[in-house]
């Protein structure tokens, strides 16, 4: 058996190309021929590269023109405690945060064993959709206890990251968080707010930050979109 | 359902909705079989094999003289995150699954430029690949493709790795790595990868990229990992403090 097979190494070899940019998002792939050329490669054996690609999310098809360079991950630093809006974008490429939501609210059964507090508890919840140019990309749901934060309803989210009011306004130290990133079938709700169909797989990551004091600060949950992030230790 | 179905059956499909739609939730103690019986009108001995099968099919368990609880879905899968970067093999032994890895296959290739690139080698330097599909109690979880650069490790080709970890054997090359760069996204699974770790086309997996550098600054490791979503839960902990964070 060959050791490497053919098509990963061509699928390995267009990464490279698209990493180290000759051929930039949104721009369109040589044709089969061109890189089975370029390649020293036949023909078949770019085709099934192409297909590893495609599975991947690197390259998309257009019906009839060929295939183009997806757009670029949001990096979403994962060793950090940073508020997301410092993720890392690619040029001419502008990020958003819309505030749906902002809500004072009971901690219920389910919450309180996610956020480590008793029913009952006054909380805010707040729901927030991230926007990448006009496209939904993300849906952050965040519950943070109103003992430490008494007037976050009253917050200007739009000139200010949530971590920043929390440390700034309300001086509580974030020490760290313990998180998770898995994946689940959208619900209704979620499905909607992102404008996909229900049962669309999304990435979920979730976690509890707590406060140099050990107190839970925030729970929060965000469902994103498969194709559109990923996650690095920086 | 349907009401002429076996009362037993009956009553574990109520139990499963409520499970499902978080009326019981993971970790916690469900009624007594007595109030159970009282609650669906029936003998204990119905309810008792009604949860018998739910604890045989996973959405259970039974802690002696408590109850009977939940599943919690998490404790299923295997947790891991960026502290245990020193594999999956020690990882998975230190919990006490039973781990066995599949050699692939294995042998040199030469670098071209995307593994140069990774590894930091010149075109057409010489690479040892290694390709295993490995296995939690006889179950695939994750195929990874390993590949070292061959000037580091020039007897990599003695050494059998369904049965000794790549990281020990880094360590008695010298070349052990101590930091890791790592990048996961998530992808559907293509056929190839469906059929070696036993899942349906286009099921999520996690797909990890390590690059691991040793002590001395070298690329010792360029590792793809695709790992079953159903299996795994990846877990890690962000610090606030920017100088906090290591990888031990």
């Amino acid at each position: 058996m060959r050791l490497l097979t053919q098509d990963i190494l061509i699928c390995n070899e267009i990464k490279y190309m698209i990493e180290n940019k000759p051929i930039l998002e949104g721009e369109k792939l040589p044709s089969e021929r061109e890189l089975a050329a370029l390649l020293d490669v036949q023909r078949p054996t770019v085709r099934t590269g192409l297909k590893l690609l495609l599975q991947e999310g690197w390259i998309y098809a257009k019906e009839r023109s060929g295939y183009f360079v997806s757009p670029k991950r949001i990096t979403k630093n994962v060793s950090q405690l940073s508020s997301t809006t410092k993720m890392m974008l690619s040029l001419g490429k502008e990020m958003s945060l819309r505030v749906i939501k902002v809500e004072k609210q009971e901690v219920d059964k389910e919450l309180s064993t996610k956020i480590k507090l008793p029913i009952g508890t006054k909380i805010f919840y707040i729901v927030r959709i991230r926007m990448l140019n006009e496209e939904k990309i993300s849906i952050d749901l965040s519950y943070i206890p109103a003992s430490i934060a008494p007037t976050l309803d009253r917050c200007d989210f739009s000139s200010k990251s949530l971590y920043g009011i929390i440390e700034e306004e309300f001086l509580i130290d974030l020490d760290y968080s313990k998180q998770e990133i898995k994946v689940e079938n959208a619900t209704k709700d979620i499905a909607d707010y992102l404008e996909l169909e229900e049962g669309t797989l999304v990435v979920v990551q979730e976690g509890l930050v707590y406060s140099t004091e050990h107190e839970p600060v925030e729970y929060s949950i965000s469902y994103m979109k498969m194709d559109r992030f990923v996650y690095e230790n920086l | 359902m349907d009401y002429r179905m076996p009362i037993y059956l009956q009553i574990k499909e109520a139990i499963i909705a409520k499970i499902k739609n978080r009326e019981y939730l993971p970790g916690e103690i469900i009624p007594s079989e007595r109030k159970l019986a009282e609650l669906y009108g029936v003998n204990r001995m119905t309810v008792k094999n009604a949860i018998q099968l739910l604890v045989d099919e996973g959405y259970l368990y039974r802690i002696h003289g408590k109850g009977t609880f939940v599943q919690r879905k998490n404790t299923q899968r295997l947790s891991w995150g960026t502290q245990d970067a020193y594999g999956l093999g020690a990882l998975l032994k230190d919990r006490g699954v039973r781990r066995k890895d599949k050699v692939i296959m294995k042998g040199l290739t030469k670098a071209f430029n995307y593994l140069g690139s990774k590894l930091q080698l010149e075109k057409f330097e010489d690479v040892y690949v290694l390709h295993r599909v490995r296995y939690a109690n006889d179950e695939p979880f994750a195929a990874e493709y390993c590949y070292m650069p061959f000037k580091f490790f020039d007897d990599v080709e003695e050494h059998n790795f369904a049965q000794v970890s790549v990281y020990e054997y880094m360590k008695t090359k010298g070349h052990f790595p101590v930091q890791f760069d790592q990048k996961l996204i998530i992808i559907e699974a293509d056929e190839k990868l469906a059929k070696q770790l036993g899942i349906k086309l286009q099921d999520p997996l996690y797909y990890f990229e390590f690059i691991g550098t040793d002590k001395a600054g070298n690329v010792v490791e360029y590792t793809e990992s695709y790992i079953r979503c159903d299996k795994t839960i990846f877990t890690y902990e962000a610090k606030r403090n920017l100088n906090n964070f290591h990888i031990k």
